[in-house]
Formats: structure tokens, sequence, C-alpha cells
């Protein structure tokens, strides 16, 4: 279906562009949003994505699947993007006793429905961008790893400790922050 | 070892991606190692937690952001031209980006440079300043009876508790109300005089609360009981202890007859009431008041006695001693003196405040003070009968048959009433009146409109007469006493509108002129209308060019509409004519260095090394140099130092909250806000900035909680109720959030951020042309509001108008160098 699209899009239906937005843009959106943890900026990202493949679209060789093509320009989109706000010594712009704090960053980043979800999105925040990626599409997208590794361009095995390790990473954070009970002994 | 083997492996098992045989091997391990099957158990909660993440949804204008972006590049016919020659990966965006993230370090500089109210804490004494202009005349001398009464500190806006001279709640100002949280509002009446030495009053958290007496007899208040206790045990019996039981919340005893009442706090269950206790005693003789307050209080901090002044009082704290204007509030330290050096000084209510499940216990007799004096000073616009009472009789067996009326008022209710020079008042609706302090009392408890029945003898005769208490401002018999003090009273009450309706009226008549400037301009910076308070400031000091602290007033006015220069005029004006004004100094000192002059900045500072207290501002301002030098860690030292030369000292720890949350130390920042709280619990500056921290900390819950109790406290301050609203923005409240900033942008209407919040909340309401109006406002008050203009173009890029947002980019980039 998608290299059909593809096919329709390279032949001068730009319509086809949009079916294509229209199948992807959300499952993009949350990889995004997983990936920053912020709403608004996620959006921001995803609307670069989707240009940057519509700029790319025609050096599509068609070596990869369509979504793993896609998901490897999104990863570098919002690695690209995140590495420029780290880049930017990323400093609150109001004192402490100041109510600006809203324009610290967008409040929405801190959205999320429950307080345990948000304190998992802040979790995964600690972990490095490829790890993050690599559990985002694990557990979210529910990839195997011979296609993150592929989207990733690591080797399989690489991914299947990313993952590993990601996930005994997470699970100490938030056995750390008290959303999950304390490793045994001492409770009993 | 070999559960480290098997743990190094436990998360391919949960996901299958083991062998068979592995798998097996691990499953029988894990059946008989039950740290590993925890292990495991707590991985595969993991796992559960992160596939169950909610989804966001993308927001309906994605797709015209896109459609507008895919526009351009259509019409460019980007996507044909060479892959060379296109922009890499979010090119534009990186444009935006590192634009924005450009503009906004230069913001910070230009923040510190034109906002520098910012960094003048809010606890700042002098904005709050009152001028109170002496009273005229001196005290009557024969005044005999000890007042001893309480400010009751609510938490609930507009609500305030009128304490009686005699110590006694008579009823709390506005009406009780059920929350939507189910969290109940008091309203609490005592109508009888409860058991001497005691009186109750629940705050708005306590639900409910039981009062065990000796004899065993139990009272429960709840929801708008009243109480009487007295009744109950018989006026005098000497009860000295009653048995609390909450389910929770805060219990505030209150002084009855300058006797000896308690205050006790509990977050749980029962707490006796007497335990520790506090003496104020005045020394025998002195011709004023000089005493001091012992405390012994197990645990408890005794610094966080509050003494609320009215006049001025000399009191000594950590500071040394201090002067305490009208309205201000000092914290108390045992054990050390206080002195009341002028006549018009006195100190009106001390507010102690005892740390959960701490016990306190009060007892003083300060000054005396005739009822008449206190009543006038208490009761505001209160109803008066209008008449006079022969001294109360010194037997120790209240009259049964009142007391002899000696002169009645002309054109007052009493006369009306057809009452008599000669007469007894007996009874007064169904109040015994044994005594001077009764009538006050009845007073106190009755409102202006209302029909009182009384009870008088006239010559063996009892006779009953109705008197019509007429309505506040129709009576001859209003309260006399200075505008200027009551419109303060007003303002240390927090009723700000009505203070600064009454501060305006004096300066239309041309009375006490200038203090009443002075202070409408304190109010209007109350509520964030800089401007405005300037402009008043302003007259103030043309009227009265040789006040130091109008000076000073008005010069931290320029201060905060980023006029420095001006500021500088006016504080150095200040110190002229007043050069120990260590507030002047340090402010002084600020400006210096954020214009860059740090060996000024510095020289201010060291001046400033003359007392302890003044020591420490003095580091503190090396401190805010260090910072603005960018050398947080000297600044970290620096304010450390100040915090420890000064331990009651509250600034230094807010300062040093600041510098740890700026470099993202949210636990560290958290502990000094937190130990800034405990130097004072109401501070608005603390409480805002726990709030920040628990909301960077994603506690969501918990910073509403802080900042809807600072709401409490300072119902006037924009500021509170914009984090409150920023804190419902980010647990998805909408609906929350908008009146919150709404609530935010009327009580500052000048405030850049609370517009520009305002706007991020309608903006996720999908509310974008709203949104738009909102950041233009913004802008249009600070045209260098960096976050605003990147709002602002989103916006416009959103709803396709990307000549407007390119505009707008511009003109912030322009402004931004």
């Amino acid at each position: 279906m998608d290299s059909e699209a593809v096919d329709r899009f390279l032949g001068g239906d730009e319509r086809a562009f949009d079916a294509l937005v229209q199948r992807h843009r959300q499952r993009i959106f949350d990889l995004v949003y997983r990936m920053t943890n912020d709403r608004d900026w996620a959006e921001d990202i995803t609307v670069e994505v989707f240009v940057e493949v519509f700029r790319s679209l025609p050096k599509f060789q068609k070596k990869a699947k369509f979504g793993t093509w896609l998901h490897r320009i999104a990863l570098n989109v919002c690695l690209e993007n995140i590495r420029q706000r780290k880049a930017k010594k990323y400093v609150p712009e109001v004192p402490l006793e100041e109510a600006e704090l809203a324009s610290v960053s967008d409040p929405a980043q801190s959205a999320a429905r429950g307080d345990s979800a948000a304190r998992v999105m802040a979790a995964m925040q600690t972990l490095p961008e490829v790890h993050r990626a690599a559990v985002t599409m694990f557990y979210l997208e529910e990839r195997s790893c011979a296609e993150i590794a592929e989207i990733l361009h690591i080797p399989r095995n690489t991914a299947k400790t990313r993952i590993f390790y990601a996930t005994r990473v997470l699970r100490d954070n938030l056995r750390a922050q008290g959303i999950l009970p304390q490793s045994g002994g001492a409770s009993e | 070892m070999k559960c480290d083997r098997i743990r190094a492996r436990l998360v391919a098992f949960l996901l299958g991606e083991v062998s068979q045989r592995e798998s097996n091997r691990i499953a029988s391990h894990i059946g008989n190692c039950p740290s590993c099957l925890e292990e495991l158990d707590s991985l595969q909660l993991t796992v559960g937690l992160l596939q169950g993440l909610p989804q966001e949804r993308l927001s309906p204008s994605f797709e015209e952001q896109l459609a507008a972006r895919l526009a351009v590049l259509r019409e460019s016919g980007e996507n044909a031209r060479p892959a060379l020659r296109t922009p890499g990966p979010g090119a534009l965006r990186r444009i935006a980006v590192g634009g924005a993230a450009l503009a906004g370090t230069a913001l910070i500089l230009m923040l510190t440079v034109f906002r520098p109210s910012l960094v003048v804490p809010e606890s700042h004494p002098a904005p709050r300043r009152v001028v109170t202009i002496p009273r005229r005349g001196a005290p009557s001398p024969n005044r005999s009876t000890p007042l001893a009464s309480v400010l009751v500190q609510r938490t609930k806006p507009t609500q305030v508790a009128k304490v009686s001279p005699l110590g006694r709640i008579v009823g709390i100002a506005g009406e009780p109300r059920l929350r939507a949280s189910g969290e109940k509002s008091w309203h609490v009446c005592l109508k009888e005089d409860p058991i001497p030495g005691v009186a109750a009053l629940m705050t708005a958290e306590t639900d409910r609360a039981e009062i065990e007496l000796p004899d065993g007899s139990r009272i429960r208040l709840d929801y708008d009981t009243h109480l009487e206790m007295a009744r109950a045990t018989g006026a005098g019996s000497g009860v000295r202890s009653a048995k609390l039981n909450l389910r929770s919340g805060t219990i505030w005893l209150l002084l009855t007859r300058g006797q000896a009442g308690m205050v006790v706090s509990t977050p749980t269950a029962t707490v006796e009431a007497l335990g520790g206790f506090f003496r104020l005693s005045a020394k025998q003789g002195a011709p004023r008041f000089h005493g001091r307050l012992e405390g012994q209080q197990a645990g408890a901090e005794p610094e966080t006695n509050i003494a609320v002044v009215r006049g001025t009082a000399k009191l000594s704290n950590q500071h040394g001693m201090i002067t305490v204007a009208e309205g201000d509030c000092a914290r108390l330290q045992t054990g050390k003196p206080i002195a009341l050096p002028d006549a018009a000084g006195r100190l009106e209510a001390i507010r102690l405040q005892v740390p959960w499940g701490q016990k306190g216990f009060l007892d003083w007799a300060p000054e005396p003070l005739s009822w008449a004096d206190a009543f006038e000073k208490l009761a505001g616009g209160r109803a008066r009968l209008g008449v006079e009472l022969e001294p109360t009789p010194m037997a120790d067996a209240p009259s049964a048959t009142g007391l002899g009326v000696t002169k009645v008022l002309a054109g007052s209710p009493a006369e009306k009433a057809g009452i008599k020079p000669g007469d007894r008042l007996v009874r007064v609706d169904e109040l015994m009146i044994a005594s001077r302090e009764d009538l006050a009392r009845s007073e106190l408890l009755f409102s202006p409109g209302q029909h009182l029945p009384l009870l008088i003898e006239r010559a063996g005769q009892s006779l009953q007469l109705t008197a019509a208490l007429a309505e506040p401002g129709v009576s001859s018999l209003r309260i006399e006493g200075d505008a200027l003090e009551r419109a303060n009273r007003r303002f240390a009450m927090k009723e700000t509108a009505e203070a600064m309706r009454a501060y305006k009226e004096m300066v239309a008549k041309g009375e006490q002129e200038s203090a009443a400037l002075n202070n409408l301009g304190v109010a209007y910076e109350f509520t964030v209308r800089a401007k405005s308070a300037v402009a008043a400031y302003r007259e103030a000091v043309r009227l009265s060019p040789k006040v130091a602290q109008y000076r000073f007033n008005l010069a931290l006015g320029f201060f905060r509409i980023g006029n420095l220069p001006r500021a500088a005029d006016e504080l150095e004006a200040a110190l002229a004519s007043d050069s120990a004004f260590a507030d002047a100094r340090f402010l002084l000192g600020r400006i210096w260095a954020l214009s860059g002059e740090y060996e000024a900045a510095m020289e201010q500072a060291r001046s400033l090394q003359t007392s302890p207290a003044s020591s420490a501002r003095g580091y503190c301002l090396m401190g805010e140099i260090a910072m603005l030098r960018g050398e947080p860690k000297e600044a970290e030292s620096w304010y450390l130092r100040a915090a420890e030369t000064d331990p009651l000292y509250l600034d230094p720890r807010v300062y040093l909250a600041r510098t740890c949350f700026i470099q993202e130390r949210l636990d560290e920042a958290r502990t000094w806000v937190e130990s800034a709280l405990r130097l004072d619990p109401s501070s608005l500056q603390a409480l805002n900035g726990l709030g920040l921290v628990l909301f960077r900390q994603r506690r969501l819950d918990e910073a509403e909680q802080v900042l809807r109790k600072a709401a409490a406290l300072h119902p006037e301050s924009g500021k509170v109720y914009n984090n409150l609203a920023l804190v419902y923005l980010g647990g998805r409240d909408l609906a929350a959030s908008e009146a919150a900033y709404r609530k935010a942008v009327a009580l500052a209407p000048d405030a850049t951020w609370c517009h520009y919040g305002l706007a991020v909340a309608l903006e996720h309401s999908h509310r974008l042309a709203e949104a738009k109006r909102e950041c233009a406002v913004a802008l249009r008050l600070d045209p260098t509001y960096e976050p605003a203009s990147q709002r602002l173009a989103s916006l416009y890029r959103r709803s396709g108008e990307v000549q407007l947002a390119a505009n707008i980019l511009d003109r912030a980039r322009r402004y931004s160098f």
C-alpha cells in the first residue's frame, strides 16, 4: 500500500502524499512524543518529519520498506532537534520567584494522564536517545528487534541489548521514584 | 553468582527472547528464588507501564501546519531540486529553534536588566511598609483592662475572623461555603464567653473537632458550631485544659480576657492543649510597654511567632532591634526584649504559629489599653449603642443588676430607644451586662440595622426597650479615628480594594495627602500596577520631599518599571536623608550590579557590614553581584554565608533555592524553600517557589495544594494564580487553567507573563484567535518578551499567515540584541 502511494507520488500525484501522511502521522507523532516528552514540540517535529519526507521522497530508493525509511527520517529529524536544544544549554528563563515559569518550557510537556504515566515519561527522558528510540519502538510500536536494528542501523543483538539494558535502567529509576516497590528484604 | 546471571537474562526471558532451554532453566530458578521472582515482577511491571503509556492525539492544527509548510515547498518546487542543495533535516526548524534559543539567552539578560523586580524578594520589608501618622492625643491614663487579642490567620481569602478586644471571636466575615473538593470552610461564631482562657476556632482545614472537658463531657465542634463552653461548664470554673480531637487540620485557640490562651495544631488525632507556654509580661510600672516573650515549647521553633503591630514597635529578633511598622509582621524571638517606643506604638496582636503537633500557650498582659480604644481599633465600622457606662465594679462577683449609664450620646440608638443617664443597663439582647466589656462585646456581636431588645432598670423598675442600630455612616455615632489608620487596617486585612478607595478619598479631601499617596502606591504595587504605583509615590515625594521612605518606595517603583537611573537617583536622595537606610543601600547596590558597575555595588555591600543583621544583607548583595557576573557557585557561597550569619533571614534561602532551581537541582531547591517556609510559613515567595519546584518535579497534586494555600494566604497575588494555572495546564485541566489565568490577569493586568500563560492555555483549547490576542497583549506590554513572540509567530504559522509570523520573529530578533 505504501509503495503504491509512493509510486503515485513520484509519478506526480501529490494527493498520494496526503494519504501517506494520513496513514503514518499518528505513529510518527507517538514516537516523537515519547522521544521528547513535550507535546507541542513533538507536533512541530512531526511537521518537520513530513516536510523532510516530502523533500527526500524522490531520493527514496526502496531498498527498505517505506515504513522503515520513514522511521529512520523521523528519528534523524528528532535527534537533530534534541541535539540542538541540548547544545543551546537549556537554561530556564525565569528565576524562581517569578511566576513566569510558563515560559521555561511549554507546560504541556508535563502533561500526561495520570501521575505515574508522567513519571514514566520523565524517566524515559533520562535514557540516552538511542536507547529511548529502541525502547519506544519495541514497547510502543511493538516492532521486532530485527526491525529496530534495521531502522537504527545497528546489529540485531545490539538492539536487543539496548532494549534489555534500558528496561532495567527504567525499572531502577521507577523504583527510586517509588512508583515500583523497592527491591525486597527491607520490606519484609 | 547464579542469581546475577539469571537476573541479567530476565528481561530477555520476559520478552521471550531466550531459547527454550534457557527459558526452562530460568523458570525453575525463579520458582525457588523469591528475590529473583521479585526482580522479575518489577521488570514485568515496568514493561506494563511502558506498554500502557497513554497516547496523545495530534491536534487538529497539525494538518494546517503541515499544509502551510508543504505549500511553501511546492511553490518553491524544492523537492525537485538536487539533494545537495536541499536544506538538511529540520533546517527551518533549526533557524527557528536556534533563533529562539539565542534570543532566549539574550532575554535572560534583558530580563535581569529590565525586570529587576524579580530579584527583590517579596519579603523585602520596604514595599509593605505603610506609614502611620501617630494618633492625636495620648492614651488616657486610667486604662486598666488588659487587652489580649489574636489576629486569626485564615486560610481563606476575605474571611478574617473578627476578634473582640477581649479576645473572643465574634464571627468570621464572609459566607461559609462548601467547596467542590468537599472541603468546608468555617463559619465559627462564639456566642458566649468560653472557658476563661480558652476559646477555639477551627480553620478551613479542620472538618471536625471535639473538645473534651476535664469533667469528662465532650463538646463536638462541627461546621457552624457555636461554642458555648462557658455555659456548659459554668463561667470561672477554672477549666485549664481541654483535649481536642481532630480528624485533620489545625485549630487555633484564642485568648480570652487577657488571661491565657493556647494554640494547638495537629495533623492527626488528639492533642493535649496545655503544654509549653509563652509568657509575655510587662514590667510593672513601666510608662510604656516593655516586656518579653518567653517561650517554653518542646521542639517548636519559637521564632515562628509573629507579632502584628499597630503603629510602630521596636522588636528584637535575630536582626537585633528592628522597627516594625504598621501592617508589618515581625518574627518574635523568645527571651528578647520588645519595646513600643512611642505613644502611638501598640503591640496589637501576637499570632503564634505552632508547628504541626506542637503546643503553644500564650499569656500576656500588655500595656493597659481601654476596651473602648481597642474596640474602635478592632471593630471597624460596627454599630454602637451610644451609651457610656460607669466603671466596672471591682467586686469579684459580677453584678446582677447591670451597670449605671453615665452618658447617652446625642442622636445615638440608645437615645432614640429612650435610655437616660442614671438608668442601669441590665441586658442587651441575651447578654447580661456586668461590665463595660460586656457592652463592647454586645456591640461587636450585633450588626448595623439590627433591632436590639434592651432590659434596663429605672428607679427600681424593669423596662424593656428596643434600640435600632443605625447603618454605618448614617449614625452620628460613626466610629471616630484616623482615616489613614482605618484604611491601613483594611490594607493589613487584605481588603485591598477597600483600602485603595479610602486612600483615594483621603487624597481627594487633601487629608494626610502624602501618606495616603504613599500607601496608595503600596497598594498599587500589591496589585502589580507598577506604573500607577510610581505615579502615586511621585506625588507623595513631591509633597514631602524629606521623607526617605517615600523616596525609597518611589525608587522601588522606578526599579520595577525598569527605570534604573531614576531609581538610583531616588535612592541616593533617600540615603542622603537617612544614611542608615539598609534597604535603600541594598537596592542601590543591586542597581549598580545590574548596570555592570560591580565595584560600586561591592562598595554598597561592604558598607552594609555594620551590624550582624545588615551584614547578612551585605552577603546577600554580594551573592547577587556574583550571580549577575555569571558565577553561580560563588553566589551560592555568599548566600550560604548570609544564611549562616542570620539564621532567621529568609531571603538568602529563597535565593539559594532559585540558584539550585536554575541549575535544575530541584531537590536542593526544595530543601531551601522548605527551610524558608519554616521561617515564615506564609511567605508568598517561598510558597510560590515550592509550588514551582513541585511542578517541575511533576508532583502536580502537591504543587496545586501548595499554590492553593498560597492563593488563600495571598489572594491579591497574580503570580500565585499564574503558577496555579500553570500547574492546572500541566495536569491538562484546561478549564481550571484558563480560569486561574484569567484571575491572574485580573489581579496583575500589567504583567506580561499571565497574558502569555493565558495565551498558552487558550491555544491548548484550540481557541487560536483569543490566544493570538493575549500574545499580542503580552507583546505590547513587553516587546522583548521572547516566548510571546515565538508563540505568536507559531500561531500565525498555524493559521497560514506565514508573512505575519516572519514579521513577528523579525521584530523579536531586533529586540533581542
